[in-house]
């Protein structure tokens, strides 16, 4: 079905049939003098227009990685050595720098998790925000994106925007430095927006801001969201898929109710059952036992088999051996999990 | 900002009024004796008594030091015991060459070093990089004398007859004083301002459009230029490289190319400028080991500067030259630095004026 | 169970303001007031919770506590005495039985030093010096001694002397000299250092090791060579290991991954009970303070601003900060469908706070007398403080508030 679909995106590329953004067998690796680390080693994903999707996991487990492949800002010396990335059919791996550069900021735009440090200490923001639109709008009239930055910054709740646009990041808060930043990203009107742990740095109260913005942008704009994020209860709040992360690959993926009332991976069963929640008093929180295992010598077999219980408890010992493929257990639910063989069949 | 810089130039005071003070404390305790220094075996007693009270010498040690800044106050250094005339000549006549030797050096060392640095940067681990930090880590290591012996040897003497062929000492050919092709009517006395640019070897030709004298003048500088410039290239070099390698890494880089800002402008727009705030403080500061390094690349190269005069000075008991010269370089090692600090707020905002 | 009056700490008044510098001649330009005094009192025993935004003070707080920082007013009584008063002398041994653990579990262990001497490290500060040892015991030589002259003396003086005034007068020298060395001796004795071995600090160590779930084996390895939870778990031995009965915790597990997270705070739960020990939890996660704390004191820009039981905090939140700081909140369940309180704008600069009431200028509820007044920190039944013009203690019964409601749903139905 998915070939079908590269076969047809050429001509009917507005056709809201297809995703946005599809991501196929994605492999991203860092080859390091200690042997290569596989950060993502075989991500799938689709977003839909107006869609968010969130991308959830433990810190090392690739989410921002993937993200990062997505636009090719991937560091030496890490590259992407397999899989293809389609933005509305358009293959992305293949395309060269320049043609990378025309499409970041316009069509995909990234948000970061340090909004104060993601902006340029040394320009004001006005000038950061008015460089996006000098980039890729450079048809339109000077004065008239002047008037755009300042435009965009009412946009995105920032009071008093034609001054605050003369600030320098310093002279701002972590969350108006985040607002700022999210002006940058839709500037263009992007089709798809990533944003990679946009209020973990922030407050509570200024991330219910922000979140609140971000859901209003989502709406009115009609865009794709890919949300990275470690913290269940903002997947909970945002997400309409999410896909959870662990040690490089996607273990599960489903519309995010269906996600939260029945975990089908044994991670993320671990994972809500470990989170304290709040109103939900538990006397002893539930743990994963054990720690991801190296991601440059991943063992054989399911990466999630050593600290799964569910394994021991069903005797499976195939998880020790093979590695599962992505299976759709329900509709739109998939799961990583050799638990859930029978039911595929 | 001009409180800034108000603040700054009240705080230099204190260090001009140390400098003064140690400079005067040093040259008297110093053993031996300026008289017989200077006049070898014509030292008699009774010439000597001359000698000292003609020099205020006979006076005691705070009388000295008091008449000493009360003089300073009024810009008069006193007379040279060697030469015979006012230092404040002897600095109009020797000071320019100097001043130049050094500005020339010091852009050699940020106009190859400062790329050199990006360079190596931009493509880390690659043989260029390599390359550079081990020609950058040879050139802190060789001394100034050294390095400029070598040059003469191998521009003046190997690559004789060639078209490389440089100066391998001295001066260019004396040119005329741009105010007189000018056809100025100014009053150029010893110690005036018109003087002391007349004095510059390659300002006064150019200004007096003589180019093919500026240029003679100029190739006798190349060589001394490289000798001094050289260990100064080489830490702007490493500096320039590890703190763009610093910003390349930052998010806010990041974030440029993830707005779409091509590779040329992530560099140059966004990292170089962060990149070169340390870069700057560490011109500022190699500013004094340059003009100190002036010194003994005069030597090496028979340039007659102030490095000359002060070293005949040092030899030879010459008190209110060694004083006078090395107060004028100390204040202009203070002023280079308040200039980069107050350079510094201008490149970077988040440093508070108050 | 617990002496509900039994407090092992208690902060009255305290300020920490720090003093911003600037002009040319370096002059005071502002005060950052990052603590603007607090009243709180921690029960012996309890867990409590210090839960605010970034900002707020908490950690300044618990840093002053442990006089880490100084403070600018009030008094601490840790154990009926007044910790801002003591000398460092006096503080030593006290400090002894209060320890903290910080954030970040990388940079506050020194990469090059292993983990066996780095948790030894506080026991050999306050380990009586092997040069000391002997002369502890030569002080102990020197109080007899000054006996024995007094003794001999008094001998002496009663053959020659007959006249008893003078007899008295001189006994009474002698008695001051002898108690003078007697005090210097006891001066010695109170900077409380303990003898201790080497073999005795080795077992210590590997005791703490062990009580916070690491190996004897990992004494000699470098903190790069363990993950982030293990090292949190180092930092928790590094306080154990002096046996203190309170310790201040700056938000311990917000570096950590969530799974590791559950793992730090079900440890910390354990040992609280095991070692009964006092714990001042500092936090801006309301879900990890509610499920580690008995009381929790919620902070707004250098002041306390509600106190209650965790119980009665989390059903019946009375302060309007402490309502929108829990409905901002998300809830990992896409079913729950909760009325936001989204506040506006951004948390004022301690620099230059709001006058009266602080909160006044991002609350829905705000009154006239909000801006005037500043409410004091009151009891509003059972025991549950609250600083608001807008909650005295008549209105203390449920007032059909949202968030009340709210929270009801959130809990499992």
């Amino acid at each position: 079905m998915i070939d079908k679909a590269m076969q047809n995106n050429g001509n009917n590329s507005s056709n809201g049939e297809h995703a946005l953004l599809e991501v196929r067998g994605l492999k991203t690796h860092f080859f390091t003098r200690s042997g290569v680390v596989k950060a993502v080693d075989g991500v799938n994903l689709r977003v839909k227009r107006g869609q968010v999707v969130c991308i959830v996991g433990e810190s090392g487990c690739g989410k921002s990685m993937t993200a990062l492949s997505i636009l090719q800002l991937v560091d030496k010396p890490g590259r992407i050595v397999e899989g293809e990335i389609y933005l509305e059919g358009e293959e992305l791996t293949s395309k060269n720098r320049r043609e990378m550069s025309q499409l970041r900021g316009s069509r995909i735009s990234m948000i970061f998790q340090e909004p104060r440090s993601s902006l340029n200490p040394v320009f004001k923001v006005g000038k950061q925000l008015l460089e996006v639109l000098s980039i890729h709008k450079h048809a339109i009239a000077k004065t008239e994106r002047e008037q755009q930055v300042v435009d965009l910054l009412r946009a995105v709740g920032i009071p008093d925007p034609k001054k605050r646009a003369s600030n320098y990041p310093h002279e701002m808060s972590g969350g108006m430095a985040q607002r700022v930043m999210i002006a940058m990203g839709i500037a263009c009107a992007p089709d798809l927006l990533i944003a990679d742990e946009p209020t973990t740095a922030l407050d509570v109260t200024i991330q219910a801001q922000v979140l609140d913005l971000m859901r209003k942008l989502r709406d009115e704009l009609n865009i794709g969201i890919i949300f990275i994020t470690h913290d269940m209860g903002v997947v909970a709040e945002m997400a309409d898929i999410v896909a959870v992360m662990y040690a490089g690959t996607v273990v599960e993926e489903a519309p995010t109710e269906s996600l939260f009332e029945e975990p089908l991976h044994p991670y993320t069963q671990g994972l809500i059952a470990s989170i304290p929640i709040m109103g939900e008093f538990k006397d002893r929180l539930d743990v994963i036992p054990g720690t991801v295992p190296s991601l440059i010598d991943m063992p054989p077999g399911c990466r999630f088999a050593s600290r799964c219980r569910a394994r021991i408890e069903h005797n499976l010992e195939k998880c020790l051996d093979e590695e599962p493929e992505l299976m759709e257990v329900r509709s739109g639910h998939s799961v990583r999990c050799w638990l859930y063989e029978e039911q595929d069949t | 900002m001009t409180g800034y810089i108000l603040r700054r130039l009240i705080l230099a005071i204190p260090v001009i009024i140390g400098i003064l003070f140690f400079t005067f404390a040093l040259t008297r305790l110093l053993p031996s004796d300026p008289c017989r220094q200077q006049l070898q075996e014509h030292a008699t007693e009774a010439v000597c008594r001359e000698f000292n009270r003609r020099h205020g010498l006979d006076q005691p040690i705070p009388e000295q030091f008091r008449r000493y800044l009360g003089d300073i106050a009024r810009g008069d250094f006193g007379d040279s015991f060697e030469y015979g005339y006012s230092v404040s000549r002897l600095m109009v006549e020797r000071f320019p060459r100097t001043l130049e030797l050094t500005v020339y050096a010091m852009l050699f060392a940020i106009i190859v070093g400062v790329p050199l640095g990006i360079i190596s940067a931009y493509y880390h681990h690659s043989a260029i990089d390599v390359g550079t930090m081990v020609g950058a880590n040879l050139g802190v290591s060789m001394p100034v004398f050294w390095l400029g012996l070598m040059l003469a040897y191998v521009f003046g003497v190997l690559l004789k007859d060639t078209i490389f062929w440089l100066p391998p000492g001295g001066s260019g050919v004396d040119t005329r004083p741009f105010y007189e092709v000018w056809g100025l009517s100014v009053e150029a006395s010893e110690t005036s301002i018109w003087t002391f640019i007349a004095h510059m070897d390659t300002l006064n030709p150019l200004l007096g459009g003589n180019l093919a004298g500026f240029w003679d003048n100029f190739r006798h500088m190349i060589l001394p230029m490289a000798a001094l410039g050289t260990i100064p290239l080489s830490i702007i070099a490493r500096m320039s490289r590890s703190s763009l390698l610093e910003v390349l890494g930052q998010n806010y880089v990041r974030t440029a190319r993830a707005k779409g800002v091509r590779e040329r402008g992530v560099v140059f727009k966004h990292a170089f400028r962060n990149a070169m705030l340390p870069v700057v403080t560490i011109i500022g500061l190699s500013f004094g080991s340059l003009l100190s390094g002036a010194v003994l690349t005069e030597t090496v190269f028979g340039l007659s500067g102030v490095g000359d005069a002060l070293f005949s000075a040092i030899t030879g008991r010459d008190y209110t030259v060694v004083q006078a010269f090395t107060i004028v370089i100390a204040i202009i090692f203070v002023f280079v630095n308040l200039v980069v600090d107050i350079l510094y707020v201008f490149l970077d905002p988040r440093i508070r004026l108050e | 169970m617990k002496n509900t009056d039994d407090f092992i700490l208690d902060i009255q008044g305290l300020k920490v303001h720090f003093e911003m510098k600037g002009g040319i001649l370096q002059r005071t330009t502002g005060v950052v007031k990052a603590v603007d005094g607090i009243d709180l009192k921690i029960r012996r025993g309890e867990i409590l919770g210090l839960v605010g935004e970034s900002g707020c003070g908490k950690t300044t707080v618990g840093r002053a506590v442990l006089r880490l920082i100084d403070a600018t007013e009030g008094e601490v009584y840790f154990e009926g005495k007044n910790l801002l008063d003591q000398s460092p002398k006096t503080l030593k041994p006290m400090r002894r039985q209060m320890q903290i653990v910080f954030q970040d579990p990388i940079s506050s262990l020194d990469p090059r030093t292993k983990i066996g001497a780095t948790i030894a490290e506080g026991l050999k500060v306050h380990r009586l010096q092997r040069w000391k040892q002997p002369f502890s015991t030569f002080l102990a030589l020197l109080e007899l001694a000054t006996d024995i002259p007094l003794w001999l003396g008094l001998r002496w003086l009663h053959k020659r002397l007959r006249e008893p005034a003078i007899l008295g007068a001189l006994i009474g020298i002698l008695g001051s000299v002898a108690s003078f060395f007697r005090a210097l001796a006891a001066e010695w004795d109170q900077t409380g250092n303990i003898e201790i071995s080497n073999s005795q600090i080795r077992q210590k160590v590997l005791d703490a090791l062990q009580k916070v779930g690491l190996e004897k084996t990992h004494t000699n390895r470098f903190p790069h060579e363990f993950s982030g939870g293990q090292r949190q778990r180092i930092g928790i031995a590094r306080a154990l290991v002096l046996d203190p009965t309170f310790i201040v915790l700056d938000e311990p597990v917000s570096a950590l991954d969530v799974s590791i997270q559950s793992q730090v705070l079900n440890l910390l739960k354990d040992l609280q009970q095991q070692l009964d020990l006092t714990l001042l939890f500092i936090a801006h996660n309301m879900s990890v303070i509610e499920h580690l704390c008995d009381r929790i004191a919620v902070m707004y820009l250098g002041k306390i601003v509600e106190v209650a039981s965790r119980e009665e905090l989390f059903k019946n939140p009375q302060h309007p900060y402490t309502q929108a700081l829990m409905s901002a909140i998300p809830i990992p369940d896409p079913k729950t469908k909760r009325e936001r309180i989204i506040l506006e704008g951004d948390v004022p600069s301690p620099l230059n706070p709001p006058r009266a009431c602080r909160f006044h200028t991002r609350c829905r509820e705000a009154i006239e007398i909000c801006a005037i007044d500043e409410p004091p920190l009151i009891d509003i039944g059972n025991g549950h403080m609250c600083a608001c013009h807008l909650r005295q203690p008549e209105a203390a019964e449920p007032t059909g508030d949202d968030v009340t409601s709210v929270l009801s749903e959130v809990s499992p139905s």
